[in-house]
């Protein structure tokens, strides 16, 4: 099927249905990164630069 | 009317239209397959023959699977922000470069990076001419080409059918690759024992300068390597069904398992450098001198299939974050348009031929990159954008900084990139400062990028200038005083 401004309509009314859904307070976003993940991964970095610095030893 | 919706649904997958979060197709395992099949491809053999001239065995595992992971679990924090939104992280980046930046920007660091991808496809040629010569076959010179051309050719198949297609290729190919690796480390450990190993010289050990220095520019190609991959996320974690789920699969796929392939290239070369005096980064000539025609061949064969299936992935990508530029083009011209442009590449072969400074050049626009948009969207946005304004909606537009560019951006990016070439020459490989030792030339781009695009958004007229935005309705989590957000459900799990 040919894209046309009818198409073009409809993806922007999409696009703002989903930016009005996305940007209401009651959306549910996925679980996301919390404090411990951030440990988690600053442990995880740390231990990293740890066992490079090891190398050259 | 079905028809329309059906592009519709096209547009949310293979477009610029955000996922909700039922939309969600890949858990952690599916996205880690993807992600190891993006990261697993032949240039990590290339990058770690590069490194198997210059360092020794200890040094080879500490320096390619820890610099690698720790640039990479640096690079892929962005992922929380795609994953969060369910949109591509080249349209966030509308944000921080500004409508007409982002296109200057970002598409033109994907003109660079496809070096990865010619350097993919002229292996697989590589790997069919000697498959062709195990078999009896001597092709002329110009067959390798032809062969990478196919490679491109085939990737742009499996990339048009959009991201099915790919998952489905990948759960495939990975466990191949993933074997492949491992007749390479039998065929290396069945005649060398680790003390034999440990005791092979690198044919470069100590070129720039020393044991440090050497061991140093190691890590700064690492890193530059792991940073270029900030181009790389796109859209596919708008499909993870959680951000944690998203980022570790992109930290342990394309990072350690990738790091991982990167230890097997360098030992690989180290050790047909040690046994054969033959220096070479091209693994289809180890895998023929070490393994043999039987295992040999196998894993020509294996690494073949590695090649079409990151062209696959990376050609999805990079066509839909290209969409950026202007969302009306349809993404399967863009993979068409990206497939032509390998081509190109690969028929040239420059990018092997100068892969070292190519690395370099590489870093020194990636670097930057990465350390605004962790600045602006954690420091500065405090988590909390304007979808109407990304997608210049209800007449929002935030984002519009200064003629579509926000200056302030450039600005702390020339700054990066001049700290990055103070202190290194990407050409020669020399270090002009110590402060190189402790920070790497990308490193420091990326911080020094980073601060300067901070300290500016603490100046009350540039702050007001970078958040416009704030009168918008902005999208973001919103915690409970039990750090949850108020739109979760306690039983949700990750």
């Amino acid at each position: 099927m040919a894209k046309g401004s009818g198409f073009d309509l409809e993806v922007e009314k999409e696009l703002e249905r989903r930016c009005d859904i996305i940007s209401d307070p009651s959306y549910e976003y996925v679980p996301f990164v919390n404090k411990k993940d951030w440990i988690y991964i600053v442990v995880f970095m740390v231990v990293c630069l740890a066992l490079l610095a090891y190398g050259v030893s | 009317m079905a028809g329309l919706q059906q592009q519709i649904e096209k547009e949310i997958y293979g477009g610029l239209i955000p996922t909700l979060k039922n939309e969600r197709t890949f858990g952690f395992w599916d996205m880690l397959m993807v992600c190891s099949a993006l990261g697993i491809a032949t240039w990590c053999y290339v990058q770690g023959g590069f490194l198997g001239y210059y360092l020794n065995l200890k040094e080879i595992f500490f320096n390619s699977i820890f610099g690698i992971t720790l640039g990479c679990s640096i690079v892929f924090i962005p992922v929380f922000i795609s994953a969060r939104y369910g949109i591509d992280l080249a349209v966030f980046m509308r944000a921080v470069f500004g409508y007409r930046g982002v296109v200057v920007f970002i598409v033109a660091t994907y003109f660079l990076t496809f070096g990865f991808e010619a350097i993919n496809c002229q292996m697989f040629g590589n790997s069919m001419t000697k498959l062709a010569a195990a078999a009896g076959l001597n092709l002329p010179g110009y067959a390798g080409p032809i062969f990478g051309v196919i490679c491109a050719i085939l990737g742009w198949l499996i990339a048009l059918n959009g991201p099915e297609a790919v998952k489905k290729v990948n759960w495939v190919m990975v466990p191949c690759l993933l074997l492949v690796a491992l007749f390479i480390v039998i065929m290396v450990f069945k005649d060398n024992t680790i003390s034999k190993l440990m005791a092979i010289q690198p044919p470069g050990a100590g070129e720039y300068g020393g044991k440090f220095t050497t061991y140093m520019i190691a890590i700064e190609w690492n890193i530059a390597f792991a940073i270029s991959w900030v181009n790389a996320i796109g859209s596919l974690p708008k499909l993870a069904k959680s951000e944690r789920g998203g980022y570790w699969a992109f930290v342990l796929g394309a990072g350690t398992v990738m790091a991982l392939f990167i230890f097997v290239g360098a030992l690989t070369g180290l050790v047909m450098a040690g046994q054969t005096g033959v220096i070479s980064d091209d693994p289809t000539e180890w895998l023929v001198t070490l393994g043999g025609p039987g295992l040999g061949v196998l894993s020509l064969v294996m690494i073949g299939m590695a090649n079409v299936s990151t062209q696959s992935v990376i050609l999805y990508v990079v066509s839909l974050s290209t969409k950026v530029a202007n969302p009306k083009w349809d993404y399967k011209k863009l993979v068409t348009f990206w497939t032509v442009y390998c081509s190109i590449l690969v028929v040239w072969g420059g990018v092997w031929t100068y892969y070292g400074t190519f690395i370099s050049v590489v870093g020194v626009a990636s670097g930057p990159i990465l350390g605004l948009i962790l600045v602006d969207f954690f420091l500065l946005r405090k988590q909390k954008i304007s979808l109407y304004s990304i997608f210049k909606l209800k007449g929002h537009y935030s984002y519009e900084y200064t003629g579509g560019f926000n200056l302030a951006a450039v600005l702390s990016m020339f700054v990066g990139i001049l700290c990055f070439v103070a202190v290194y020459n990407p050409i020669a490989y020399t270090v002009r400062s110590s402060v190189f030792y402790f920070t790497t030339a990308t490193g420091l781009a990326l911080v020094t990028t980073a601060l300067t695009y901070y300290i500016l958004g603490q100046v009350k007229p540039i702050r007001n200038y970078l958040l416009k935005d704030r009168t918008d309705k902005l999208a973001y989590v919103r915690k409970n005083n039990d750090g949850i957000s108020s739109g979760v459900s306690l039983s949700t799990k990750a």
